[in-house]
């Protein structure tokens, strides 16, 4: 018995003595924070190309666009993890086919609840530097990109949970870590993620092939129409034999819009307090303000229907309608919003001449499609 | 290539106008140079009613130009000195009177201690610069592009006056729309106004410029007939344009 205790004791000894010459264990790593170190982070610079009638485009120094950084956030612009039902990505309201708007007059997020303003266009997103949405109450697309997500009416979901959902997923770690060369799971936030996915949309600029974008850079073999170009001439009111249309004023080349905002008339209003969205005046109290919505490109705008902030014209021929009309006065409408005279075949000319802005190389570009497709 | 080309003009052409500005040697001084517009006596407000003559009366929505080679002029001396090569002035946002007293102000430094005895202020994009080139988006010919080149001119639009006005006094200003967008290079202006300023190393100067808006539209034979003449877009319509474009140096005054 006494024997036995004394091995018994001599076992335990043995075995604590092992336990303490193996090294210490490395520490549990905290839950959600694994090292991602052993991932190469080599970031390759991106160039965004783009068509020779344009300016180069401004990035902004904090978010250099990058091979990686790209590539991330394409993988979010599409992933319904974004949204709090797992239904609905940024690509839901902004799909390639409608030239990243989505066919509808507004918008319905993963609530069912339907907004009130239409998808807007992204391309040539990165152009645009006078604020984003239809009222601009973004400053740029680092800021845009972060408030759909917690939009009730859009994808409805926390920040936070999206956060978490990112840390554990299987592939964004690896790919956070090659977009910014972060060391742990834990170091994925919203900024890093609105910031790729501005990076993305930074690149969906036109390509170049329209035939309007061919025209200009003097491309052989190819011309407008008649038609087309009497619509050219009254679009920037370059002949005086022809109306003018008072159309580039708001949407001037390379990319026929100018930033602003406007309020061209669409609403009848008994004051400038009547109109029923309020649009650039609800985000700077200013009530000139109200009733102006930022003026949205018209390239590619035979894919964007419906047509005006809420989508309620269904054709370019009810837009030309309206603005033949010169629309409904306020003090505010714009000046050059005003009775214009064309007739059906002038209306048609225009028209005829906004389908030259068509790029469908643009909407069919593989880069900018689903990637988990 | 075309582009290119583009490229190398816009190249050359912003060297050519930082060769300009030479640095000053000597005391230098910083150099408020503010602008403010009226209408008439009255501080100029957009959206606020005027009596444009005895049958009409205006609001404006839209006052904004570009300034350029703006220079001083030494006492006893023609030698200019350039104290701006180019900026925008807009009063589009000037909504009440407070925001009409500032006006538009920019702050110059390093502008060279003196006494001077003339402003000379270009109203416009000088012709070597009113080119389709890549400015940057912070250079004033960049931020404004989108707004303010007109390719079918092949021009910057050097001002824009904008405004509605009523006719026949029911309280609507639906009666008349006017849009006078001004530009092309025959068109640019050089004012060149009298000034008592004494700029002394350490002590920040004040330059105040006064544009009456209503002085643009004085003719001989009274004030421009708006109704008749609402837009300045076309090649025929150049008259009209030119017509207010030469009364900025009667509309524009230091004070």
């Amino acid at each position: 018995m006494r024997a036995g205790r004394i091995l018994l004791l001599s076992a335990l000894a043995l075995l604590l003595g092992a336990t303490s010459c193996k090294q210490d264990p490395p520490p549990a790593p905290q839950p959600g924070c694994e090292s991602l170190t052993e991932i190469p982070y080599d970031p390759k610079p991106k160039e965004v190309v783009v068509p020779p009638n344009f300016p180069p485009m401004p990035i902004p120094p904090d978010n250099p666009l990058t091979e990686e950084g790209v590539v991330l956030g394409r993988y979010l612009f599409y992933d319904p993890i974004l949204s709090s039902d797992s239904t609905m990505s940024c690509a839901s309201c902004h799909m390639p086919e409608f030239s990243f708007t989505d066919g509808q007059a507004v918008s319905e997020g993963v609530t069912g609840e339907v907004g009130t303003r239409s998808s807007m266009s992204l391309l040539n997103v990165g152009y645009f530097l006078n604020g984003l949405f239809w009222d601009g109450r973004s400053p740029d697309l680092e800021d845009q990109a972060l408030q759909p997500v917690e939009n009730p009416i859009e994808l409805h979901e926390q920040w936070p949970n999206v956060e978490a959902k990112l840390r554990r997923h299987a592939l964004y770690p690896e790919l956070f870590r090659k977009a910014f060369g972060i060391e742990h799971t834990c170091e994925i936030t919203k900024e890093l993620a609105a910031k790729a996915i501005a990076q993305f949309e930074r690149t969906l600029v036109s390509s170049g092939q329209s035939k309007y974008d061919r025209r200009v850079n003097g491309e052989p073999g190819v011309f407008f129409t008649e038609s087309e170009l009497r619509g050219f001439d009254m679009f920037f009111d370059i002949s005086p034999e022809m109306p003018d249309a008072e159309c580039g004023h708001c949407h001037n080349v390379p990319f026929f819009t100018t930033n602003d905002y406007f309020n061209n008339g669409i609403e009848e209003v008994t004051d400038l307090n009547d109109f029923p969205d309020k649009g650039r005046g609800e985000v700077t109290g200013n009530i000139f303000d109200n009733g102006k919505f930022r003026a949205p490109t018209l390239r590619n705008i035979t894919l964007t229907a419906p047509y005006m902030h809420d989508g309620r014209f269904q054709t370019l021929e009810e837009v030309l309608d309206h603005y033949n009309s010169g629309g409904h006065y306020a003090d505010n409408r714009d000046p050059l919003i005003r009775p214009l005279g064309l007739t059906e075949e002038q209306k048609q000319d225009i028209i005829n001449f906004l389908k030259t802005l068509e790029d469908i190389p643009f909407t069919e570009n593989p880069e900018f499609q689903n990637p988990w497709h | 290539m075309l582009r290119t080309l583009l490229f190398l003009a816009a190249t050359l052409v912003l060297m050519s106008s930082s060769c300009r500005d030479k640095q000053p040697e000597g005391p230098t001084t910083n150099l408020d140079l503010q602008f403010v517009a009226t209408f008439g006596d009255q501080p100029l407000v957009m959206y606020d009613k005027y009596d444009y003559n005895d049958t009409m009366k205006v609001f404006f929505e839209r006052f904004n130009f570009f300034i350029s080679d703006v220079s001083l002029v030494p006492v006893g001396s023609q030698d200019e000195t350039e104290i701006l090569d180019i900026d925008f002035v807009s009063f589009d946002e000037v909504q009440d009177s407070l925001a009409a007293q500032q006006g538009v102000t920019f702050h110059l430094t390093k502008v060279p201690a003196g006494s001077y005895a003339r402003l000379r202020v270009g109203i416009g994009v000088p012709a070597d610069l009113n080119i389709d080139a890549d400015y940057s988006p912070t250079h004033p010919l960049g931020a404004n592009k989108e707004s303010h080149y007109w390719a079918g001119w092949g021009s910057y639009i050097f001002a824009k006056i904008e405004g509605k006005g009523d006719t026949d006094g029911d309280g609507q200003y639906d009666d008349v729309a006017f849009s006078h967008h001004l530009g092309t290079n025959e068109l640019y202006q050089t004012v060149d106004l009298p000034v008592a300023l004494e700029l002394v190393e350490g002590q920040d100067g004040l330059l105040k410029v006064r544009v009456d808006v209503r002085e643009l539209y004085v003719r001989d034979n009274g004030m421009l007939d708006l109704v008749a003449n609402p837009g300045t877009h076309t090649d025929t319509q150049l008259i009209i344009a030119q017509s207010i474009m030469e009364r900025f140096p009667l509309a524009m005054s230091v004070e």
